[in-house]
C-alpha cells in the first residue's frame, strides 16, 4: 500500500508528563483513519505533532516522505497537511469568506488559484455554508462554525486532513450531515485522520482505527477488530476513566461506544467559544 | 455616493479599485494646488506640511498597531535613528536631502527588525512593554553618544542645501501620498487578510500556511523605514534636532495617540488622528503646556470606552445612520473584505488626502 502519512516512533512529553508515547501508524492515499481513546490520551497532541505545530519529542511524522513534523505549522501546510482544532478558532472579525481565503491564499498552491473569491466560494458551497459568507464566524451555530473550520482547511489545498471532534458537539442530525461530508472530501482526494467521541460517526466511516490511551497506541485495526480488542474495551470500560459512554455493553453489534452521545460530558468544553 | 466605474474599467491589480484610485488622484491634485489656491499664511502652510508627515507617521504606527495588533510604545527610536542618520549624511555628506531620508529610514527599518526580530514573538501587552523598554534604551544611549547626536545640545544643519521650510509642505504630500499607497496596498492585498489573520489569532493563522514572524518582521521593518523617513523629514523641517526630542517617549505616545484617536487598522483614521494631533499640540498645548498628559489621558479613555475605532467608528455610526452598512469585517479594523472582493468599489468620505476602507460599501 502506498503510505501517504507515516508516523515513526512519535513521543512527545510534557515534562514527565508522556502526552504521546511511542506511536507509529500509517495512512494510505484515500483513506479514512479513525483516531479515538480516552479524554487524555493524547490524540489532540498527536495531530498537534503532525502538524508541525509542536516539535516531538522523539520520532517524526513523514509526508510523502518529507518529514512535515518538527517544522513551524506554516511550512507544514505548504507541504499538504492541514489540521483543524477541537475547539474551533475562526478568525472572529473577519467574514467567513474572508476566513476561507485565508486558507486560500496562505495554503498550498493548487488549481484555482487565479480566482481566489470563486475558489473560496466553491468550497463554501460544498461545505454548505455559501450562504453565509459575508457573515461574521459567532453569527453562525456550532455546526456552521465547525463547517467554517473545515473549509479554511480545505481552501489551504491538503493532501491530508486532520479532523479533530468535528462531529462532537452536534445533534445527531447535523452530524449524519457532516460524517456524509466528510466521506465526500475524501473521494474527492483527501485523505483524513479523525479524532471522534461519537462512536457510531467514527466506526461508520473509517477505514482503519487507531485507539490510544494514555499515549500508548493500545489497538489498530478495522472497526470490527478494534471494538473487539481487549484491551480497547478495558480502556473505555474496565476503569474508572471519565468516558461518559461506558453505560453501552459490549455485546451491541456496535462495539463497546455504540451510542456515541454527542452532548455529553467531555463535549459540554466546545460550546462556549474559548 | 454610488459609484459605475466597472463598466469602463481598465486593467487595475486587484487591490486597487477604480474608485479609490479617484479619489487618490484628486485629492493629491486638490492638495497639491491648495497653497497657490487659498494663499494660506505662512504659519498654516507650514503646519500643514508637518500634519502631512504626522499623517504618514501615524499611517506607519498602525500597520504594526492596527493591522496586526502590535501596539508599539517605542516608535520614537526609528524616528530619532532615521533622524539623526539623516542629518548627520546632510551635515557630512553632499547627498541630496531626499536621499539622507531615505537612508535614515533604511537604516531605522533595520534597527526596528533587530530590535524586533526577537520581540515580536510577544504578543499584546508583552510586545507593548518591550517596546517601552527599547524606546527608552535607545533613548538613553542616544542621548550620550554626543559624537553622533550632539547630546543634549542637539545637532543644527546646514542651511540652504536643503528645501525651504515653504517646500516641505509639497515633500510632506509626497511623503504621505506614497504612504497612504502602501497603508491601501498592504491592506487590500492578500497580505493584509494574513496580516488581520494573525492579528486575529497567531496560531490558527499559522495552521492555515500564515508565517507570522515572516509578515509581522516585514510589516515592522516597512514601519521603521518610513517612520524613520519622517524622522528624517522632520530634521529638515526644523533644521535642528535634539535627542531628548526625538527619542522621547511623548513621541512614541503621539505615533500611539494619532493612530488611536483616528481609529486603529484604518487608512483615513490616523489622517484625521494627525489633524487632531496637530491641533491640540499647536493651538492649545503652546497656551496651556501643563494640560498635556490630562488631555491625552482623557481622549485615550474616552476612545478606549466609547469609541474603540476613533473617528473612523464615529464616521461609521454616521454612515449608519444614512443607511450605508460597513462590511462584516469592519470591525477588524475598518477594513473592507480585501483581497476577497477586489472588484467591489472601496468606500471613501468624501474630502481628504486620503481613502478608507471602514465607509460605505
Ligand atoms: N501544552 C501542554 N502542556 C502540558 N500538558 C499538555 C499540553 N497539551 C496537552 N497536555 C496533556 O497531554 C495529555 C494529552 O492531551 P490531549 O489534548 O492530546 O488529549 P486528547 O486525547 O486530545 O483528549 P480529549 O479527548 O480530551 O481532547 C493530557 O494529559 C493533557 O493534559
Ligand atoms: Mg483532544
Amino acid at each position: 500500500m502506498s503510505a501517504l502519512l507515516v508516523g515513526e516512533s512519535v513521543c512527545k512529553y510534557f515534562g514527565g508528563l508522556r502526552a504521546v508515547d511511542d506511536v507509529s501508524f500509517t495512512l494510505g492515499e484515500g483513506e479514512i483513519l479513525g483516531l479515538i481513546g480516552p479524554n487524555g490520551a493524547g490524540k489532540t497532541t498527536l495531530f498537534s505533532v503532525a502538524a508541525g505545530s509542536v516539535p516531538a519529542t522523539r520520532g517524526r511524522v513523514l509526508l510523502d516522505g518529507k518529514q512535515v513534523s518538527g517544522k513551524s505549522g506554516h511550512r507544514s501546510v505548504h507541504q499538504g497537511i492541514c489540521r483543524t482544532h477541537q475547539i474551533v478558532r475562526p478568525f472572529a472579525r473577519l467574514s467567513v469568506l474572508d476566513n476561507v481565503l485565508v486558507g486560500h491564499h496562505y495554503g498550498r498552491p493548487g488549481p484555482g488559484h487565479g480566482r481566489p473569491v470563486d475558489h473560496a466560494m466553491g468550497i463554501l458551497d460544498f461545505i454548505g455554508l455559501a450562504d453565509r459568507a459575508h457573515q461574521l464566524p459567532g453569527e453562525l451555530t456550532l455546526a456552521g462554525r465547525k463547517r467554517l473550520e473545515v473549509a479554511r482547511a480545505l481552501a489551504t489545498g491538503p493532501r491530508v486532513l486532520l479532523l479533530d471532534e468535528v462531529v462532537a458537539g452536534l445533534t445527531p442530525v447535523e452530524a449524519q450531515r457532516f460524517v456524509e461530508l466528510i466521506r465526500q472530501i475524501r473521494d474527492r482526494g483527501t485523505s483524513i485522520v479523525m479524532i471522534e467521541h461519537v462512536m457510531h460517526a467514527v466506526m461508520g466511516v473509517s477505514d482503519r482505527v487507531m485507539v490510544l490511551d494514555h499515549g500508548r497506541q493500545i489497538a489498530e485495526g478495522t472497526p470490527e477488530q478494534v471494538v473487539k480488542h481487549p484491551q480497547v474495551i478495558e480502556a473505555y470500560l474496565g476503569r474508572d476513566d471519565d468516558e461518559p459512554n461506558d453505560h453501552d455493553e459490549p455485546t451491541h453489534g456496535d462495539g463497546p461506544m455504540g451510542a456515541g452521545d454527542p452532548a455529553s460530558g467531555q463535549h459540554a468544553k466546545e460550546k462556549p467559544d474559548a | 455616493m454610488t459609484t459605475t466605474a466597472q463598466s469602463r474599467r481598465v486593467r487595475l491589480p486587484g487591490w486597487l479599485s477604480m474608485r479609490a484610485l479617484i479619489i487618490f488622484v484628486v485629492a493629491l491634485v486638490l492638495l497639491y494646488l491648495a497653497p497657490t489656491v487659498l494663499g494660506l499664511g505662512d504659519y498654516l502652510h507650514n503646519i500643514a506640511g508637518l500634519t502631512f508627515m504626522f499623517m504618514a507617521a501615524g499611517l506607519a504606527w498602525n500597520w504594526l498597531g492596527g493591522y496586526v495588533g502590535q501596539i508599539s510604545f517605542g516608535h520614537a527610536a526609528m524616528f530619532g535613528t532615521g533622524g539623526f542618520v539623516a542629518a548627520r549624511l546632510t551635515i557630512s555628506s553632499g547627498l541630496p536631502f531626499w536621499a539622507t531620508w531615505l537612508i535614515g529610514g533604511v537604516v531605522a527599518g533595520l534597527y526596528a527588525l533587530l530590535w524586533g526580530h526577537p520581540t515580536l514573538r510577544l504578543r499584546g501587552p508583552y510586545f507593548s512593554i518591550a517596546t517601552i523598554g527599547v524606546g527608552e534604551a535607545t533613548r538613553l544611549v542616544a542621548t550620550y553618544w554626543t559624537d553622533f547626536t550632539g547630546g543634549s545640545s542637539g545637532l543644527s544643519l546646514p542651511i540652504g542645501n536643503g528645501p525651504t521650510k515653504f517646500q516641505m509642505y509639497w515633500y510632506g504630500l509626497y511623503l504621505l501620498a506614497a504612504v497612504v499607497v502602501i497603508s491601501y496596498w498592504l491592506r487590500r492585498s492578500r497580505i493584509g487578510l494574513g496580516l488581520l489573520a494573525i492579528k486575529e489569532d497567531v496560531e490558527a493563522a499559522s495552521d492555515v500556511g500564515v508565517n507570522p514572524t515572516f509578515y509581522q518582521d516585514v510589516v515592522l521593518f516597512l514601519s521603521g523605514t518610513v517612520v524613520g523617513v519622517c524622522g528624517g523629514f522632520y530634521a529638515s523641517y526644523q533644521a535642528f534636532i535634539d535627542p531628548l526630542d526625538m527619542f522621547s517617549f511623548e513621541r512614541s505616545i503621539s505615533f500611539v495617540l494619532i493612530g488611536v484617536i483616528g481609529g486603529i487598522g484604518t487608512i483615513l483614521g490616523p489622517a484625521m488622528g494627525a489633524v487632531v494631533y496637530i491641533v491640540i499640540q499647536e493651538f492649545l498645548l503652546a497656551s496651556y503646556p501643563q494640560l498635556y498628559l490630562g488631555l491625552y489621558g482623557l481622549l485615550l479613555i474616552f476612545v478606549i470606552l466609547f469609541e474603540p475605532l476613533g473617528l473612523s467608528g464615529l464616521l461609521m455610526r454616521v454612515g449608519r445612520r444614512f443607511g450605508i452598512r460597513p462590511s462584516p469585517s469592519a470591525a477588524a479594523g475598518g477594513m473592507s473584505s480585501a483581497a476577497a472582493v477586489p472588484d467591489q468599489p472601496t468606500a471613501s468620505v468624501g474630502a481628504g488626502s486620503t481613502d478608507t476602507k471602514d465607509g460605505p460599501r
